[in-house]
Parts: C-alpha cells; structure tokens; sequence
C-alpha cells in the first residue's frame, strides 16, 4: 500500500474515517469493518474492502474471512446483525459533513484538504513536515 | 323241643338285631376314606378356582398394563427414530460444511498483495502509523 510509504518512517499517521455515500452496502461495510475492529482486525477487513472483496457482501464470505482473521464470528455476527458499530459511523460520516465532505474519497493533511492522490498527499505531508521542522 | 325253641329265639334276637341295625338313617353314610377323599376333592376345587381366579386377575391385569407397556414402546420407538433423524442431520450438515469448507478453500485465494499488507507498520483501529506523528493524513473513503 503506497500510504505505508509515508507512514513508515514515523513523519505521518493515517486516519481512515468512513464516509458512507454509496448505499446500503457501503454502511453495511462500514459496520462491518468496525466490528471487526473491536476485535482488533480493523486492517485487514478495511483492505479486503478496498480490494473488492465482494465475497464479504455475504454471510458465508464473512465468516470464511473472520474466521481467517481468527476472531470470534459469533460475537462478530452480534455486532453486524445488531447495528453496535452504526453509532461510530454515523458519527465518522457526520464529522466528515462538518469538515465539508462531499464524496468519496476525500484527504485532509494537517487540516487542509487536499486531491486523494498519492502524488497530491505526498507533496502535502512534506510540506507539513518542513513547516513542523522548522 | 325246647332246643328248637332256644334255636328260633336266637334266630329272632339276630333278625331284631339286623333290623335295628337297618333302621335310623336310610341314606347311606360315608365312610371316613370316601369324606376325606371328597373334602380333599372339594379343596382341591377350591383351590383350582382360586387358582384360575388368580391367573384371570393377571390377565386382567396384564392386559391394563399392556398399553402402558406400548406407549413406552412406542417412545422408544419414537425416541429412537428422533435419534437417528439428528444422526442424519448432523451428519449431513457435515458434510455440507466439508463441502462449503472445500469449495471456500478452492474458491477463495487470499492476494498476497492485501493480507499482511501493514506488516511493520505500526497500526492501531483506524489509525496506520505512528499515533504521535506530527503530520496527519486523514482520509474519508466508503468501501464500494
């Protein structure tokens, strides 16, 4: 993952934040990947997703997966089926509605909003850097 | 003469004799042997009544508890029957999951590229990276 490049030598963090516009689906997987994130597997669900892992759009994909990730599906399921993630969501895409958000995907580096690409992202964060450095 | 009269005085003493002998009861009485042998007779019928008596009640008694008898037959039967239709559940649900499990793992392949894609990354939920760095990325992204 090209955002490893920035992050690994400690001058930048990534914070991932859902923004749901896509439909049901898209929260869905946004609940999803919450859940899994309770259980510490926040990563490897929110790649799968990314990677267009539409297996994980059904139960049997998803528990093969979870299953993979070796949490508990049962737990797992409980969250999904009973929405406990929902709140973090909403709550994510709210604050991107406040920050002015308007689709999918959108960067900010220190505050300031920025063109979701790489080339555009790493200009930013060096520009961050040398400001913090100074 | 008088001898003859002695002989026929004897002889009407022995006739009085056998008549009051014949006399009193006309219906012939038992003999000890013949009462013991009809009381035993009597006894043994008795006992023989009782004892059909006794087996008629067990019969009865037999045919009440038969049904009780096959009702508890019948739920071992039926008892037996549930078993053995949850061993052939069980079993077959088995081998569905063998089966899903065989598909699933010739189906599904894990890209390298995505999983353990963070390794050496420092990474926390939500957060990739040093939590204390001082610049932040922050990135708003759906999954479709």
């Amino acid at each position: 993952m090209i955002l490893e490049q920035l992050v690994s030598t400690g001058t930048a963090r990534f914070v991932f934040r859902h923004f749901p516009i896509r439909g049901d689906q898209a929260v869905f997987a946004a609940v999803v990947v919450e859940c899994a994130a309770n259980q510490g597997a926040f990563w490897p669900l929110h790649d799968r997703f990314m990677a267009g892992d539409e297996t994980l759009f059904t139960e049997a994909g998803l528990r093969r997966q979870i299953t993979f990730e070796g949490l508990n599906y049962e737990e797992f399921a409980t969250c999904v089926t009973e929405g406990h993630t929902f709140p973090q969501v909403r709550a994510s895409y709210d604050e991107g509605l406040a920050r002015g958000v308007q689709g999918t995907p959108a960067a900010f580096v220190n505050g300031e909003s920025v063109d979701p690409t790489y080339e555009a992202i790493e200009a930013a964060v060096k520009q961050a850097a040398e400001e913090d450095g100074e | 003469m008088q001898r003859l009269l002695t002989v026929l005085i004897g002889l009407v003493g022995l006739a009085l004799f056998a008549v009051a002998c014949g006399s009193g009861d006309a219906t012939p009485q038992p003999s000890t042997t013949e009462t013991e042998t009809s009381q035993r007779a009597d006894r043994q019928a008795t006992v023989l009544e009782q004892e059909q008596q006794q087996e008629a009640e067990v019969a009865v008694a037999d045919d009440q508890a038969e049904p009780e008898q096959q009702v508890e037959q019948v739920q071992v039967q039926q008892a037996q029957s549930e078993e053995t239709q949850a061993e052939q559940a069980q079993a077959e649900q088995q081998v569905e999951a063998a089966q899903e499990t065989s598909d699933d793992q010739q189906v599904v392949v894990l890209p390298e590229d995505v999983v353990g894609e963070h390794k050496g990354v420092r990474s926390e939920r939500n957060v990739l990276g040093d939590p204390d760095a001082s610049v932040e990325i922050l990135y708003y992204g759906d999954f479709t």
